[in-house]
């Protein structure tokens, strides 16, 4: 049996009204919720938020999901949705003070030939850095086509937003990757 | 030369996004210095961006949350009975087929055959038929649950003598069993304890231990893995208690079998 026929199966016993089915699911794909919502939102503690919220979401929406589409993208759509709503309500942080961080990480001089474990980890903070002067939405596309392999079609259909802007979310995201990622060039 | 190609372009290029473009550029890039090196620089990026760690998934993480979502779900838990073919329909769709089939075969045999079936109302009856049904599921289960210990443990170990050779063992049919199992299991388990069987119960949680271990382990698996992966089934003894389980389901089931028969007889 595929993954696919398995989550199918699953669904079909939660819709029923087991319960059984539905941890089965959570336990299948709450860990890749997470990394999701982790890159979305920069914190552990929010990202356990987001999963949370996001499955008890899908349960509600079971009825919707059509049995031939594939469960995993039909969560990881309710997830960046989420999490774009997570980030919306929690208080905001000055933009400002993030431009800065990215501009002085541009600036600031790493060598890549240092200890592979610091250079990974300022990798992962400048991209995370880079990430969060991404307005939410523009964020999701970023990830939703990079690390989840979504057409910039299917990403405004999910998102809500046209193909254009959708494609300028895209470009602005890569454009600040860029920036952040320079010096490690 | 054609004019330079810009950065959104080769964004688009990268993710694949512009494939009426994909032999312009690719030619362009072919011919300008420039433009190559920016293509190579984004390249580099993007794979970087790839290599960007996020957080450890803390270690029990999917029951962590199971355990916060699950009181938060509306309330649609259908209220059905242990024996209720709908409980186990979904994990053993052949049980339904299984139970339609002796529903019929014993109609079948009251009657004598070919005539009109007589009505029966006898609950008990039908839940002995349900019943069988169902250990007969059940029965299976374990039955395949064994052969996957009895495969597991009759391996052949990977490795030569003195650890220079390092083939491994290749256990993906096993893992792939494995992971259908641990769905069934779990709706077993939760079945049991639902109607109080602790002992069946624990045996169930047990077996899954064991083949959530099989399914998550590496495809290819070396002599220390399987010896490990082993020894956790011969310390739970889980072979006996499964073996043990088989018997008393099946020799329940033979019972339910002759009871039944004798009941046809009586009518």
């Amino acid at each position: 049996m595929t993954q696919m026929q398995d989550d199918a199966a699953a669904v079909a016993l939660a819709r029923d009204g087991h319960e059984e089915g539905f941890r089965i699911l959570v336990e299948r794909h709450s860990r890749h919720v997470f990394r999701l919502a982790c890159r979305m939102t920069g914190r552990q503690e929010d990202a356990e938020d987001v999963v949370q919220e996001t499955f008890i979401r899908a349960f509600r929406q079971l009825g919707r999901f059509e049995a031939r589409s594939n469960f995993s993208t039909w969560l990881y759509r309710i997830a960046y949705n989420c999490a774009i709503d997570f980030i919306r309500g929690r208080p905001h942080r000055e933009n400002a003070e993030e431009r800065e961080t990215l501009e002085a990480m541009s600036e600031s001089v790493s060598t890549p030939d240092a200890h592979d474990m610091v250079y990974a980890g300022e990798i992962s903070e400048r991209v995370q850095t880079a990430l969060e002067g991404l307005s939410p939405k523009e964020r999701a596309a970023f990830l939703m086509r990079h690390y989840h392999g979504h057409s910039i079609e299917e990403i405004g259909a999910s998102l809500g937003m046209k193909t254009n802007a959708t494609k300028h979310s895209i470009f602005r995201a890569v454009k600040k990757m860029r920036v952040a990622l320079e010096p490690l060039l | 030369m054609t004019p330079h190609i810009t950065d959104d372009e080769l964004i688009l290029h990268f993710y694949g996004e512009a494939p009426t473009d994909a032999p312009r550029i690719d030619q362009h890039l072919a011919q300008c210095v420039d433009c190559h090196t920016n293509w190579a620089q984004l390249q580099r990026t993007l794979q970087m961006v790839d290599s960007a760690d996020v957080a450890e998934v803390p270690v029990g993480f999917e029951r962590v949350m199971w355990a916060r979502i699950q009181p938060q779900l509306p309330q649609k838990t259908a209220r059905v009975s242990w024996w209720s073919p709908k409980v186990w329909a979904p994990v053993a769709g052949l049980a339904a087929v299984i139970a339609l089939a002796f529903i019929s075969g014993g109609l079948w045999q009251r009657t004598g055959g070919g005539t009109t079936p007589k009505v029966n109302t006898d609950v008990a009856d039908a839940k002995t038929v349900r019943e069988r049904v169902l250990l007969s599921a059940l029965g299976d289960h374990f039955e395949q649950t064994e052969n996957l210990l009895v495969e597991i443990k009759n391996a052949p170990e990977p490795g030569g003598p003195g650890g220079k050779d390092v083939r491994r063992v290749d256990l993906s049919y096993e893992q792939q069993a494995a992971r259908d199992l641990i769905a069934a299991g779990r709706l077993y388990r939760d079945t049991a304890t639902r109607n109080g069987d602790m002992e069946l119960s624990s045996v169930l949680e047990d077996l899954e231990r064991v083949l959530v271990d099989v399914a998550g382990s590496p495809e290819h698996m070396n002599t220390q893995d399987l010896k490990s992966l082993r020894a956790r089934i011969e310390d739970d003894s889980l072979l006996f208690k499964v073996r043990a389980l088989t018997t008393a389901v099946r020799e329940r089931e033979k019972t339910l079998s002759t009871q039944s028969a004798k009941s046809v007889r009586t009518l």
